[in-house]
């Protein structure tokens, strides 16, 4: 038999090494559903409206970039990044096109995991690792909210970027590193008022998503929390920052600032209109008052 | 070369500089009167934010006052925009888009300026907040699509 070259067996080996280091990506990257049960809620569509309006969901699942906050979350308007166009998808629930034929442990995996029903990672243009600190609770009123829409039929649009798989991959990646899997912990020393002002601008309220800078690999930089930074769609402009607002003379107290997030530039508040936050304002807009106040409490406090 | 060359060289520089120059001032000098007129839509504003907000009372001659002074801002605004106008030497958050999307920035700016003429009109208090609303509504639109956000 004749001797295997030199050349041919560093091939094998190379090919061995590639093959393993394929299988292992394959396997760190891949979506898996999760297995976790669910306790048993009874649902309330009306406080679900309001996590629809603290998330501000309308604001990327509209008909078209023109239309209000006030329309079914359809979700054809193109969602513009530097890296992407996505276009968000239809949350009405469609059999075919929306959120008809999902599960409730479906729609939590999407929101928490950010994870797709048939086992895809979703892009973090959609900000589960911000709804991730959602209460189980919470999220199955917000589902029963959801469910209780009017069925739209909208196919919605593959994103506009170069290999969207590989992409996915990648995102599942990034998940590994930058999916920190504990959830909001109300802090004991403050107010409940505090905490749930705490819990709505970190969790469904998703504020650090923009207002917290990213790092180098996208990831938001906890130490700097909310401290603004480049807008992430790419805009020019800057987000404001989010800390010491009493101190830098944005706002004067708790009811300036509610009064911000209640009636933004009807009451002159100009600030709160550029760079996507008018659709937001206008989502908080109609939130319960005690709400709004416990968010402006919250924000108050962040130095 | 010939003298006629190096003179005709000479003018086309000098209309360079001159046109460069006078392109930068106008960019620079259209910032500076709109950011002005701005603050005056804003100080109308602020007056009638304060009667929204109870702070001062419904007054139909303070609104008539403040809701003309914002109307006529905006008037001349709609003209500080000029092409070119997107930079110069004081700073501006003006979006480039209002040079690309002309038509719908003016229409934008002028159903504010109606909003704000409609306001004049208001001497009853139950008319006052949601006229107030239109002309916040007003504001909005523009500088949701046209003004780059600032911290």
């Amino acid at each position: 038999m004749k001797p295997i070259s030199r050349a041919k067996r560093i091939a094998a080996v190379l090919a061995i090494a590639a093959a393993a280091v394929a299988t292992v990506l394959i396997v760190l990257t891949a979506a898996r559903p999760s297995d976790r049960a669910l306790a048993a809620h009874d649902a309330d569509p009306a406080r679900g409206k309001l996590l629809y309006d603290v998330g501000g969901c309308i604001s990327c699942h509209k008909a078209s970039a023109g239309a209000g906050v006030t329309g079914p979350p359809t979700g054809e308007a193109a969602f513009v990044t530097p890296v992407a166009t996505f276009y968000p998808g239809n949350l009405t629930p469609d059999r075919e096109t929306g959120l008809g034929s999902w599960t409730a442990e479906q729609f939590v995996d999407a929101m928490t995991r950010g994870v797709s029903p048939d086992g895809r990672h979703y892009f973090p243009a959609f900000p589960y690792p911000s709804y991730g600190n959602m209460r189980d609770e919470d999220l199955l009123d917000l589902w029963a909210y959801l469910q209780s829409l009017e069925p739209v039929k909208s196919p919605g649009r593959a994103p506009d970027m170069p290999m969207p798989g590989l992409a996915r991959r990648a995102v599942g990646l990034w998940k590994r590193i930058a999916l920190d899997e504990t959830k909001f912990r109300p802090d004991p020393e403050r107010s409940e008022v505090w905490n749930r002002g705490a819990y709505l601008v970190n969790a469904p309220g998703h504020c650090g998503e923009c207002h917290t800078p990213r790092n180098a690999l996208m990831i938001p930089d906890q130490s700097r929390a909310f401290a603004g930074g480049p807008h992430p769609r790419g805009d020019k402009g800057e987000v404001p920052s989010l800390l010491d607002l009493e101190g830098r003379k944005r706002y004067t107290d708790v009811s300036d600032l509610t009064f911000a997030l209640q009636y933004g530039e009807t009451f002159g508040y100009d600030k709160l209109s550029s760079g996507g936050m008018a659709d937001i304002q206008m989502n908080l807009a109609k939130l319960p008052e005690d709400d709004l106040r416990a968010i402006s409490e919250y924000l108050l406090s962040l130095e | 070369m010939t003298r006629l060359k190096q003179c005709t060289l000479a003018v086309i520089a000098v209309a360079i500089v001159v046109t460069i120059s006078s392109a930068a001032t106008t960019g620079t000098e259209a910032i500076k009167q709109r950011r002005k007129a701005m603050d005056g839509v804003k100080n109308g504003i602020m007056t009638l934010a304060a009667i929204a907000k109870k702070e001062q009372p419904f007054d139909a001659e303070v609104v008539h006052a403040s809701a003309g002074q914002i109307a006529a801002n905006l008037e001349h605004a709609g003209g500080l925009f000029p092409e070119g106008s997107d930079q110069g030497e004081a700073q501006t958050w003006a979006k480039p888009e209002i040079w690309t999307d002309r038509a719908h920035f003016d229409e934008l700016m002028e159903n504010t300026r109606q909003a704000a003429v409609d306001m004049q009109a208001v001497t009853e208090a139950e008319a006052f907040p949601p006229a107030l609303g239109k002309i916040g509504s007003g504001c909005k639109s523009c500088h949701d699509l046209y003004r780059l956000p600032k911290n």
